[in-house]
């Protein structure tokens, strides 16, 4: 059961992240603009993250059969989703949450060599959750600015991803619950709302008229 | 009462505060002094919609009209219009003493690809 659900999510959250990273990039060629090329790293990032876990999950089916994913490989994909998370939030403007000296930006990645593998993913499910937090209240903001339909799907979308992740954290703590699963159905939510509003732009080529 | 590592469940929901002062210092920062700029972007797609839609006659746009309705002053706008020329989005025509600018057909492709993709970026809130 926990490895349909995982195949799942994983499945839906590589092919999510696949469409709208490639409709991002569309966009970056065809006008250059920084924002969409940043929005294809978030989701290319997303992509690959969820592939990686659904490999792990494969091979520890087929191949290894120890009954449970290779933690490493977990933290990995979780890690490369986390990447794409942090693009969606500096998207935002949150590179002025960072700090500018040099030094403090190398001491900020020593407890990532001085924790375990869970640790490290725990750690990335934190950074996550806050990232999607923040994202889903600056896209919540524009939506009261702009009135957009489409960003009331995406705030969707990145709360109940923040939410799932919340409800994962505690999923650790109560293995064999109900909350992992739980977990996983918010996730796939989440991802199918993100998905809604971009499966309604048009990317068809249009002919123009001839001046 | 629930018990997780040696906390109750309410003192670990009472945790979650941490998180929400983080979110909202991330927010206060990033937001701080912030000031609606319109990007070169937008300021691009202004002035190939002035040039597509609001000219009365196939004659082009002057200068002084594409100021006045981009909202940017002449040296700004100067350097745009010999960039967009030079990529092949404008075409200028200098016949008729004063320089004019008519949207090409590359420059009606990019407007319509602008126009989709700022739809798609603003589902995320983001402007391109």
């Amino acid at each position: 059961m926990e490895f349909l659900f995982e195949n799942i999510l994983n499945l839906i959250g590589f092919l999510v992240g696949l469409t709208i990273g490639s409709m991002s990039y569309i966009g970056f060629k065809n006008t250059g603009s920084p924002t969409l090329f940043r929005l294809s790293i978030a989701f290319f990032s997303i992509c690959v993250g969820f592939f990686v876990i659904w490999t792990g999950f494969m091979v520890e089916d087929f191949i290894i059969k120890s009954g449970h994913i290779e933690r490493g490989v977990q933290a990995l994909g979780i890690g490369i989703q986390t990447v794409g998370y942090f693009f969606i939030a500096f998207s935002h403007g949150i590179k002025s949450f960072f700090p500018k000296s040099r030094y403090f930006r190398s001491v900020g990645i020593f407890p990532l060599f001085l924790v375990s593998v869970i640790h490290i993913e725990n750690i990335f499910r934190s950074i996550s959750f806050i990232l999607l937090a923040y994202g889903a209240i600056e896209t919540m903001l524009s939506y009261l600015e702009s009135k957009k339909k489409g960003a009331i799907f995406v705030t969707l979308g990145l709360s109940l991803l923040a939410f799932g992740e919340f409800i994962g954290w505690y999923s650790f703590v109560f293995p064999e619950s109900i909350l992992y699963y739980l977990s996983i159905s918010i996730k796939i939510s989440g991802l199918i709302s993100l998905f809604i509003p971009v499966s309604r732009v048009p990317l068809r080529k249009i002919k123009f008229d001839e001046l | 009462m629930l018990k997780i590592h040696g906390q109750n469940l309410l003192s670990h929901l009472y945790n979650a505060k941490y998180l929400i002062t983080i979110i909202l210092i991330m927010r206060t920062i990033s937001g701080y002094n912030m000031v609606e700029y319109r990007t070169h972007m937008k300021i691009i797609g202004d002035i190939l919609t002035t040039t597509r839609d609001e000219l009365a006659d196939d004659d082009g746009a002057t200068v002084t009209f594409l100021i006045r309705k981009a909202n940017i002053s002449h040296v700004r706008i100067s350097r745009i219009l010999t960039n967009l020329v030079s990529q092949g989005l404008l075409e200028q025509d200098s016949s008729q003493g004063a320089c004019r600018y008519r949207i090409s057909h590359s420059g009606r492709e990019f407007l319509h690809a602008y126009q989709t993709f700022s739809k798609f970026a603003e589902n995320f809130g983001l402007a391109i």
